[in-house]
């Protein structure tokens, strides 16, 4: 599957979701060292080769970060409805479910627009939210910042409706930790490894 | 049901993923189903491979006593939670062990799930107790769990998820749905009102 074929995958699977990813949904990619970005107004039910933009070269917050990290290859810029109340209302989202531990991380903050604020936040977690803006997932390959994307806003849910049973219980630091260095490790090899190699 | 023979078990759960997929009941790799073969086996689903594009010859064949398993493929990491119901419940065909998200909010409040309509409680029971927290594939989360879940059709699990079993896998998936759908009705009754 080329990098086109793997974007329009994906693009295509946030526009099946049960929830809006937002009105301007972003895809970042990296490959040999190039950065490529899916255009403002590019139709993500139908993304082609004209849609995705080389923008190595330039200056954003988001491009520079994940030129950055030599792990991660992939971005999703979003804003789904739940992560956008946490947004709005500058609520941090705590892992209250072992799945948002194990595949995003312990917390999820919102943060400037900065290069050096989101590539803090994105050093402990797979997503960060952008202060007024969307959150940015990422993974070692585009599934895995799409399925960061899903889960955090399952997550989101979740710790908001606790509330009308009076609230969540948040998952331990120390169980949190394990649980992400296991999941990196372990857990998500067997699928890294065939998206990989059929996605690259 | 009886199942014929183990092919007929792994075209089952290959069938049953993607009908939870369908139904948003699991996304990509998260949850896990298995099946009784006989006494002593059960078929498990693989660990960390997506639903999407598991075939039945994916699916593992475990010993529900010693978690003995043959191949290269592995099976779901939460294997000895799925063998302790079926050692523990003799009359269970079936176990799904799902994160869905309307049980997931009783799970992140380690609350258990009070099911207020009628025609559901018949079926699935009145009160879904809260398995305490353990971390995933350990045995102290398959001690909670099946302590939790003791001779009923379903528990929650703290911060993690649910679990539900049956005679078979169509009856399982069935309790499923009306499990995840009594947790809906009780929450969005509440949050709307928010």
């Amino acid at each position: 599957m080329d990098k086109t074929e793997t974007i329009a995958k994906y693009g295509a699977m946030m526009m099946e979701l049960p929830y809006s990813v937002g009105d301007v949904p972003r895809i970042l990619f990296k490959q040999d060292d190039r950065c490529f970005v899916t255009a403002e107004d590019a139709d993500f039910t139908h993304i082609k080769d004209e849609d995705i933009v080389d923008v190595t070269n330039m200056e954003s917050p988001e491009i520079q970060t994940l030129m950055a990290m030599d792990e991660m290859n992939a971005m999703v810029l979003s804003n789904p409805p739940y992560i956008g109340i946490c947004i709005e209302s500058r609520h941090e989202i705590h892992a209250v479910l072992d799945d948002m531990a194990q595949i995003v991380g312990r917390t999820v903050k919102v943060v400037p627009h900065t290069t050096k604020s989101i590539g803090k936040a994105l050093r402990g977690s797979a997503a960060a939210m952008v202060k007024d803006g969307y959150v940015i997932t990422c993974g070692r390959n585009l599934y895995e910042a799409y399925v960061a994307m899903t889960v955090l806003e399952k997550s989101a849910e979740v710790l908001l409706k606790s509330a009308v049973l009076g609230g969540s219980v948040p998952i331990s630091a120390m169980d949190a930790k394990l649980m992400r260095e296991f999941y990196k490790r372990k857990y998500s090899k067997a699928e890294k490894e065939h998206k990989d190699d059929t996605e690259g | 049901m009886i199942l014929k023979d183990e092919r007929e078990g792994r075209e089952l759960l290959v069938e049953y993923g993607h009908k939870l997929l369908e139904c948003g009941l699991v996304q990509g790799t998260w949850g896990n189903i298995s099946v009784r073969l006989d006494d002593k086996y059960m078929i498990t689903t693989p660990s960390g491979l997506d639903y999407d594009r598991v075939t039945p010859d994916d699916m593992v064949v475990v010993e529900i006593k010693s978690l003995k398993y043959e191949g290269d493929i592995k099976p779901t990491s939460e294997k000895a939670l799925h063998a302790g119901v079926y050692a523990l419940r003799p009359e269970v065909g079936a176990v799904i062990h799902t994160h869905s998200k309307y049980c997931c909010i009783f799970a992140a409040a380690r609350m258990p799930l009070e099911v207020e309509n009628v025609k559901l409680a018949s079926e699935i029971g009145n009160v879904l107790k809260v398995a305490e927290y353990g971390l995933p594939g350990s045995a102290r989360l398959t001690k909670n769990t099946l302590r939790a879940l003791g001779s009923s059709a379903g528990c929650i699990m703290a911060n993690h998820g649910m679990l539900c079993c049956g005679p078979d896998i169509i009856q399982t998936f069935d309790t499923c749905g009306k499990i995840e759908q009594a947790a809906m009705e009780y929450i969005d009754s509440r949050w709307e009102r928010c």
